[in-house]
């Protein structure tokens, strides 16, 4: 084809042409994927129902009251999943649970999100004697065991909620700094960094308009798989007592509460334990299911 | 006589490396003028790519020059320098990686526009992304397409619309073929030719396929580890090549005949390392003809006809 082929009006108008986002594409690839979706409806019922908790449970009289008459009751239409060694309504207790563990897992992946992509970044994109000094320190946290660590933080700063975001941020940090590293290493190698250098292009806008959106996929995937392994870490940290305080209904104490009882109530696990291991599942699949969808080369 | 556009001075870079230094680029000299396009073959690690991005800037000269219509923009400033940019572009080799994939078309066209300013009326920008789209034979239709839907000519063909977008002086056209098919490639090269000739625009036309180069240039200059060993106009070159490199790289190229199958000139033994070479001649290892004055001796481009220069004991 040689040049000036087009016999046609100067400049069509550009409504002629359907825009299609990527973010609508990608919908469109994660829509396909059943498993997925099945996951992401099952943590869209459990987002749902820790935000709309407290609308049909009263907390004070239903997740925390103790009514002694009513202890170890199996269960039953008034009690759907029974009672606990205290009386209280384990289905109200399991639901205001999903609350307390969400909240941890949503505010820690964003922590590790933010702090994780800034100093990821900043290593990979300008390498040199800052990659040596973030990665060398991110190291340090790396090798001690994560639970580890948590149960360090949260021993020497004592229990609550703040002290668990704290540790259990401090524990992802490293880990989501070395995904948005390694990304942004093999992203800034590319052609099109170079071509958008070519053209005067600043270093702040080859990162957000060039790398961050190549280096989302691994970075969304991270993420959702973030939320899932804090929700079990929550749950461990409450289970050998170092997580959230008594009363507070959360999931791992509520296990702990009723290993006791293991032998003649056995029915008291199975609440929490399913409520730890559907969340966890389904932000697997959330996850496998993005990873997939994300990659743009993927044929719709 | 005329200004060159562009002319090269000593240019040098030099690599650091753990083992020594690596010398990509090692005085180079040459000019091209207006118009024109400057061939540069070798084979792969001569330091041709390194070149094409030392002279845009790209990569930091270690030592030498580059004269753009006069003035060495190696002393230029961030400011100056962005200012020049939009006079000298980059076509890159793979077609696949040089695009960004999560960039629609016409986002791709239209980002060096956005970022040196040069439109910021949203209405004039879109035309003028229809209008580049035309001027490469890109069909309207595929303004929204992502790279990744469209085969390997279309998106090379994207690649020259963001090179031209900025109205360039100066294109450096990195292997620009080499990663598409031979059917495609002749488009592109045709492409190519024809806006040199609408735009008056000067190529430096980086390959190592010689069949490509002799279609386009007006002058060859044939690189062996960072230097530049013969360069002349390029039916001078083909025709009456004189440095036993560009003999055994012509014997190379393939003669679709039964009878001449066993002329060619194979070169022997492996390319020296390009880190911490010795003085002399860097080719003596495979040349046939080495002798012993080759290695030791300080080699220089020497005229030997018009425009027509080689470097080789020979012709000291």
């Amino acid at each position: 084809m040689s040049v000036g082929t087009g016999t046609q009006a100067a400049a069509a108008p550009m409504q002629k042409y359907k825009k299609r986002s990527q973010i609508a594409q990608i919908w469109g690839r994660f829509k396909k994927n059943k498993m997925a979706m099945g996951g992401l409806i099952l943590f869209g019922i459990m987002l749902i129902v820790a935000i709309t908790a407290p609308l049909f449970i009263d907390y004070e009289v239903d997740v925390i009251q103790q009514t002694i008459s009513e202890r170890f009751q199996s269960p039953s239409a008034a009690h759907w999943f029974g009672t606990d060694q205290f009386g209280r309504d384990i289905f109200s207790r399991v639901f205001w649970g999903a609350r307390i563990s969400m909240f941890v897992g949503v505010v820690v992946v964003v922590i590790s999100l933010i702090i994780g992509s800034i100093l990821g970044a900043a290593s990979g994109f300008f390498g040199g004697w800052l990659d040596n000094v973030i990665m060398r320190f991110m190291d340090i946290l790396l090798a001690i065991p994560g639970t580890m660590l948590a149960i360090t933080i949260v021993a020497a700063l004592g229990g609550g909620i703040q002290n668990l975001l704290l540790a259990l941020s401090i524990e992802q940090i490293p880990k989501m700094t070395r995904i948005v590293r390694s990304s942004v290493l093999t992203l800034k190698t590319q052609d099109y960094i170079e071509a958008a250098r070519a053209c005067g292009t600043t270093n702040a806008r080859i990162i957000y308009r060039h790398i961050l959106p190549n280096a989302i996929g691994p970075i969304l995937v991270q993420a959702s798989l973030t939320v899932a392994r804090t929700i079990i870490s929550v749950a461990s940290m409450s289970f050998i007592g170092l997580g959230i305080n008594p009363p507070e209904p959360e999931w791992g104490a509520m296990l702990s509460e009723a290993k006791a009882q293991l032998m003649n109530y056995p029915y008291l696990v199975v609440a929490p334990g399913l409520a730890i291991i559907l969340t966890v599942t389904s932000l697997t699949l959330i996850g496998d299911g993005l990873r997939d969808a994300l990659d743009p080369k993927m044929k719709n | 006589m005329e200004m060159p556009l562009i002319e090269t001075k000593n240019l040098k870079k030099y690599f650091k490396t753990g083992r020594g230094t690596l010398h990509a680029v090692d005085n180079v000299n040459f000019q091209i003028f207006k118009g024109q396009t400057l061939g540069v073959v070798g084979e792969s690690g001569c330091g041709k790519s390194t070149l094409g991005r030392v002279m845009i800037r790209l990569l930091d000269a270690t030592e030498g020059q580059v004269l753009f219509e006069g003035k060495n923009i190696m002393d230029y400033n961030k400011y100056q320098m962005n200012e020049l940019r939009k006079e000298m572009q980059i076509i890159f080799q793979d077609p696949y990686a040089s695009l960004n994939p999560r960039m629609s078309v016409s986002e791709i066209i239209a980002e060096p526009l956005k970022v040196c300013k040069v439109i910021t009326n949203k209405k004039e920008l879109e035309e003028r992304v229809f209008d580049l789209m035309k001027t490469v034979g890109l069909a309207e239709r595929l303004v929204n397409a992502y790279p990744h839907e469209l085969d390997g000519g279309r998106r090379q063909r994207i690649g020259v619309a963001r090179a031209l977008a900025l109205n360039p002086k100066f294109i450096v056209c990195d292997e620009p073929v080499s990663a598409l098919d031979v059917s495609i490639q002749a488009q592109i090269l045709n492409l190519m030719m024809d806006l040199q000739e609408q735009f008056g625009l000067t190529y430096m036309f980086i390959t190592h396929d010689l069949s490509v180069v002799k279609h386009i240039s007006t002058e060859i200059a044939v690189m062996y580890l960072g230097q530049c060993v013969e360069k002349a106009p390029a039916d001078e070159l083909f025709a009456n090549p004189v440095h036993p490199y560009t003999k055994a790289l012509l014997s190379a190229i393939p003669i679709p005949s039964l009878k001449y199958r066993n002329m060619q000139n194979i070169l022997s033994g492996e390319v020296t390392s390009p880190i911490d070479p010795k003085p002399g001649c860097r080719f003596a290892a495979r040349c046939p003809n080495a002798k012993p004055e080759c290695t030791g001796c300080n080699l220089e481009l020497k005229e030997i006809s018009p425009n027509h220069f080689v470097s080789c004991v020979k012709y000291m």
